[in-house]
């Protein structure tokens, strides 16, 4: 998968369209799931999700192909989610959960999934920032634990003992919803 | 609850929140390369660029060439009037005492004015004082002396 993501960004380097395009249907979401775990509000991370594969079109000519694209996107995709939380300063994950809370009232007599995305949220709404992009990333993108480590600029070790944490906190969080 | 449902969970969550949209990052990707500055490039031929430039360059030479003529005739000028004046000065100085450190002795204001009216008499009797009075010396500043 490493390796075709490489492959793709050395067409989107040479100008192929198609490749942009089948590389946001293999990543887009995963990058969502990132960017929406470290902005916290839907809209935002929906409009940076767009934005990193403008970019990616715009920064393939400058990629160097080391077998680890995908943590070449993901990097564009938090370091943009990171400039917008900078930028707009909000504590847009309280947010989310007080308009969790209103949905679950709303939709949870008529969809079941709709139950479970909020108490999902909840439970993400407890983990710290660094822990809730771990569980994102290993969830959504099925990256390893060794190039989430690389992504998020911060040691292996770090990274699965904040991974064991965020792990106990989800199955306390989703075992009491339960 | 093991880790593969709360992944699954996850996954679910984030997947029906999110609608993937390509056409959009291609609308943006089209809209940045049409917002891209345009490259400025002349436009005029070589012709008519010096069709421009060789009059304007002549009418600066021309200008250039009236102002050194305009300052070479200030300068002759203005060299002739100093010399004339140095000349009466020293004859004037010649005509009186001096001190033992140089300086003019009068035994009164009208022998100093005096001796300098007939200094300047002498030395301007040949000379051509229309040239005296372009600058501030007029031939009546030189013969009032009362003052």
């Amino acid at each position: 998968m490493g390796s075709e993501i490489d492959i793709l960004i050395t067409e989107i380097a040479a100008g192929s369209m198609e490749s942009l395009e089948k590389l946001y249907n293999l990543c887009a979401k995963g990058v969502y799931a990132l960017c929406r775990s470290i902005v916290g509000d839907h809209a935002t991370a929906e409009d940076i999700t767009q934005d990193t594969f403008v970019r990616v079109w715009s920064g393939a000519k400058g990629f160097t192909s080391t077998g680890n694209g995908k943590a070449w996107i993901y990097r564009i995709a938090r370091n943009l989610s990171l400039n917008a939380v900078t930028r707009h300063r909000t504590d847009s994950l309280d947010e989310m959960n007080e308009e969790t809370g209103e949905k679950l009232a709303y939709d949870g007599s008529t969809e079941d999934s709709a139950v479970n995305n909020a108490a999902i949220e909840q439970a993400l709404g407890s983990l710290s920032d660094t822990e809730r992009q771990i569980v994102t990333l290993h969830a959504m993108s099925g990256m390893s634990l060794g190039d989430i480590a690389q992504i998020l600029d911060i040691p292996l070790g770090t990274v699965k003992w904040r991974h064991a944490e965020a792990m106990k906190k989800m199955r306390l969080a989703l075992g009491d919803k339960e | 609850m093991d880790d593969n449902k709360i992944y699954e969970l996850i996954n679910d969550s984030f997947s029906s929140e999110f609608k993937p949209d390509f056409a959009d990052v291609k609308n943006r990707i089209a809209s940045q390369t049409s917002a891209r500055p345009v490259e400025i490039t002349p436009t005029m031929s070589k012709r008519r660029l010096l069709a421009r430039v060789i009059p304007a360059a002549a009418a600066c030479l021309v200008v250039v060439a009236a102002l050194g003529i305009v300052i070479s005739s200030t300068g002759n000028k203005t060299s002739e009037n100093s010399a004339s004046v140095n000349e009466a000065v020293y004859s004037a100085e010649d005509a009186c005492d001096t001190s033992a450190d140089g300086d003019m002795i009068f035994d009164s204001a009208e022998q100093s004015s005096g001796v300098f009216a007939s200094a300047f008499d002498e030395s301007y009797q040949s000379k051509d004082l229309d040239a005296l009075s372009d600058g501030d010396i007029s031939d009546s500043d030189l013969s009032d002396t009362d003052d």
